[in-house]
């Protein structure tokens, strides 16, 4: 069931009544069998696949704790190439199999290609992330195995977090089901209005923002210039606020029943580089490929060549991790590429810093949020649109009209740049001036919102401008709710 | 833990409030046909007659002297009555049971309320297309004015209401029944190419569309059947008509099974609603109607014509018994 669904929210009151109603010892109990029920409103069957994943990664656990040697690394590899390998047929092997089509037709090859008509199951990248993490860390001797099987299952399976993270670290998450969890006021309303808000970033800004995005990138060769570009930074903020959104509302509904989620998400638009960007976005993601690909391989205590390979191998499979297709695999070595450049190129920065030139440190803190966040678009590109062609359309014709477009909004001629930006394609903007206005208003709300956040200035706020604010926040979702679903974007990794 | 749920409960009544006042001074953004059918309501002198319909009342021939809907005919024989014509395509009884609800509900009262009975409104063609079932105009209609109302739009998107009450799916695998024989699912006769015509197309297009097996049960008879008791309630007289449906073509393809299966069809239709139904069913010769590759119920001038003066002659006739 969808977070923004009324099935949700009663779902979700019935099980924070009954689980501070019961006794402690049966909660867990309660929250597998709410994560079950929650799962299976998707695709009832696929529970089996999580039920083996769980299985044998439980398994794994026990037996590389209680064996020595080169047994230890057998079963690592078992729970490692079983959770793989089911990641592999369901998300990539179609994927597969196409190149191998296209490669086999390159060659005047005969290959008969058989492909797998079965639906991803939800979350599947998600949740073996979180399962390779355990058996790791318990591999690592960094953390016991857990003896109980309904308790590890539940750190699988709870379902704030199931279907699209974070993904936790089974230090973070495990002990937390065995502490007993009281009803405390503050913490069920701080976490109440952390669902709202994240409500709020997802149904106000991310569905209204996905009207026009969907509009452009269906057909984006109907558009030149400002259109392509309204697009792309519209887009780097529905995703923004749809997959930060729903964290929240993870992060908001775990915290209302006791438990604390990590962050996943730290105002990754003021990035100063792409490196920090990637400190602040998807930071489960992020600090999983660090820890379990980037710092193994050797990370930055090797030779200048191997941290670069490193940091490409780390980024090339995130890429992979988002999805089956070439446009993912170019981002995420994109990102990479990204990165590496920033690597070269700082000792130059750091030198010119030294010089103390007046004013160079506010320049030099706006041009990077600003360069960087043309970057990061730069790379969502690639991200949502629908093939390579139809991205290198995008980035090759978002130029034209530019020029002419800034000289209108000096001169002030907003009509002719309304006639330009809304009348191209057949669908327009897919919205109308206004309700674009309305939707560029929130999203300036949500800037400012994040940076009194930042600054700590809304938790010392008066009760009565919270109340205020998270009414406001509740009117807004009421009545510019988008009439039409509009799938979470991390769902279909 | 009581003064969150007093905190809560206080937060959620100014919500509500608040949302009140709010879709007092910025209404809900309506479905056209909800502002046109409101326009009509609040108009001075408000309408004798309210005619509901489907594209039947309006589509006419190119050659056609006289391009004027059914509405707009009837107007020749009730000049000194305003009517307003409530239609629009693919419209069916369970959309103008919301609609006669609506109007009764807030006390407007026209002399007469007009609906057209399409027979292939009852098939699975019309009935479960997913496009036809027009749930926001309904929903609208349904709450406007209660307490759910100012949260409408947002029950809609948190999936309360379903915009979708029946998926293409659902649609695709429908049975569909010549008779009591299982002749197929929508799937099959959907994807037909009907573009080249032949005999068989033809066949099967007939029988997609006219050879169900209709039931007292079928939930468009039951809504006219509770518009019928609603109007009467309300002491508002209604006139039901069956349209007229081409029945030569049906004789010439399906032989005499047409006109017994849609026989035994409009027989059901008149247990259900009663022998006052007027039944124009096969009232009009194949020449009048305007279909062009396939049989429908779309009427050419003459056609139009003789619906009008049917529908007059009935009114006539309820004037007189009152």
């Amino acid at each position: 069931m969808l977070f923004n669904s009324f099935p949700f929210l009663v779902f979700f009151v019935i099980v924070s009544t009954l689980f501070f109603s019961i006794p402690h010892k049966f909660r867990w109990l309660l929250l597998l069998l709410a994560s079950c029920y929650f799962y299976m409103a998707f695709i009832p069957v696929y529970i089996l696949i999580l039920f083996f994943l769980i299985v044998i990664d439980f398994f794994a656990a026990q037996f590389i704790e209680k064996s020595k040697g080169k047994k230890r690394k057998l079963f690592l590899l078992i729970s490692i190439l079983s959770t793989v390998g089911i990641l592999f047929v369901f998300k990539y092997f179609n994927f597969f199999a196409d190149n191998l089509t296209a490669l086999a037709h390159f060659l005047d090859w005969n290959y008969p290609i058989t492909y797998l008509n079965i639906l991803l199951p939800l979350g599947l990248s998600f949740h073996t992330f979180q399962s390779l993490s355990y058996v790791v860390e318990v591999y690592r001797k960094k953390y016991k195995a857990e003896k109980n099987f309904g308790i590890y299952a539940l750190y699988v399976m709870f379902f704030p977090q199931l279907v699209a993270g974070p993904i936790e670290r089974p230090q973070q998450m495990l002990p937390q089901f065995y502490k007993k969890m009281h009803f405390d006021s503050a913490r069920v309303t701080d976490g109440l209005k952390i669902m709202v808000l994240g409500f709020f970033k997802k149904i106000v800004i991310a569905d209204r923002l996905a009207v026009t995005v969907n509009t452009i990138y269906a057909s984006p060769q109907e558009y030149v210039g400002i259109p392509l570009i309204l697009a792309t930074i519209a887009f780097a903020f529905q995703i923004y606020c749809d997959f930060s959104g729903y964290t929240d509302i993870a992060i908001g509904s775990a915290k209302v029943l006791g438990f604390n989620l990590v962050q996943n998400f730290n105002y990754p638009y003021i990035s100063q580089s792409v490196r920090e960007f990637w400190r602040r976005w998807h930071i489960s993601l992020s600090t999983w490929f660090r820890d379990y690909v980037y710092i193994p391989l050797g990370g930055n205590k090797v030779s200048t060549i191997k941290h670069y390979r490193n940091l490409m191998i780390s980024f090339l499979l995130s890429g992979v991790w988002h999805g089956a297709s070439w446009n993912f695999v170019i981002w995420g070595v994109l990102n990479g590429v990204y990165i590496i450049v920033q690597e070269m190129v700082s000792p130059i920065f750091t030198k010119i810093s030294s010089l103390n030139i007046p004013l160079y440190k506010y320049l030099y803190k706006t041009g990077s949020i600003l360069v960087t966040f043309m970057l990061i678009c730069i790379g969502w590109i690639f991200f949502r649109a629908k093939d390579l062609n139809e991205a290198l359309y995008i980035l090759t014709h978002m130029h034209i009209g530019v020029v002419q477009w800034l000289k209108d909004v000096l001169r002030l001629r907003f009509f002719l740049i309304q006639d330009y930006t809304f009348k191209q394609g057949e669908n327009g903007l897919g919205v109308t001036g206004d309700v674009l206005l309305i939707t560029i208003f929130m999203v300036g709300v949500l800037l400012v919102y994040e940076l009194l956040e930042r600054k700590e200035v809304i938790k010392k706020l008066p009760s009565a401008a919270k109340w205020v604010l998270y009414i406001f926040f509740v009117l807004a979702i009421i009545n510019l709710s988008v009439v039409h679903e509009v799938p979470f974007i991390y769902f279909q990794f | 833990m009581k003064y969150f749920f007093y905190k809560l409960a206080v937060f959620l009544s100014f919500i509500y409030v608040l949302q009140t006042l709010i879709t007092y001074i910025f209404p809900l953004a309506l479905p056209e046909e909800i502002k046109r059918f409101e326009g009509y309501l609040t108009m001075r002198p408000s309408p004798d007659i309210i005619y509901f319909g489907d594209s039947v009342i309006r589509d006419h021939n190119e050659k056609d002297m006289d391009k004027r809907g059914i509405s707009d005919m009837l107007k020749d024989y009730y000049p000194e009555y305003t009517i307003a014509s409530m239609d629009h395509m693919a419209y069916h009884a369970n959309v103008y049971e919301e609609y006669v609800n609506y109007l009764t509900r807030n006390g407007y009262k026209p002399k007469f309320i007009v609906i057209p009975i399409n027979l292939r409104s009852f098939s699975p063609e019309w009935d479960k297309r997913p496009i036809y079932q027009f749930e926001k105009e309904k929903l609208f209609l349904k709450y406007e004015g209660t307490g759910v109302y100012p949260l409408l739009n947002f029950l809609i998107s948190f999936k309360v209401f379903n915009l979708e009450s029946i998926s293409e799916n659902e649609f695709m695998n429908t049975p569909v029944y010549s008779g009591s024989k299982k002749i197929g699912i929508v799937k099959d006769f959907e994807n037909s190419s009907y573009e080249k015509y032949n005999d068989q197309k033809m066949i099967n297009k007939i029988n997609y569309l006219y050879m169900y097996n209709l039931s007292k049960n079928h939930r468009k008879l039951v809504a006219l059947k509770h518009i019928k008791d609603r109007l009467k309630r309300s002491g508002i007289d209604l006139v039901l008509y069956i349209t007229p449906i081409d029945i030569e073509t049906g004789d010439k393809f399906l032989k005499g099974d047409f006109r017994k299966q849609t026989t035994k069809n409009i027989q059901v239709i008149k247990d259900v609603l009663g022998d006052d139904v007027v039944d124009l069913s096969y009232e009009i010769a194949a020449s009048d109607f305007n279909w062009k590759m396939y049989p429908n119920e779309h009427l050419k001038e003459k056609g139009r014509k003789r619906v009008a003066e049917k529908v007059a002659e009935r009114i006539k006739n309820l004037l007189l018994s009152n």
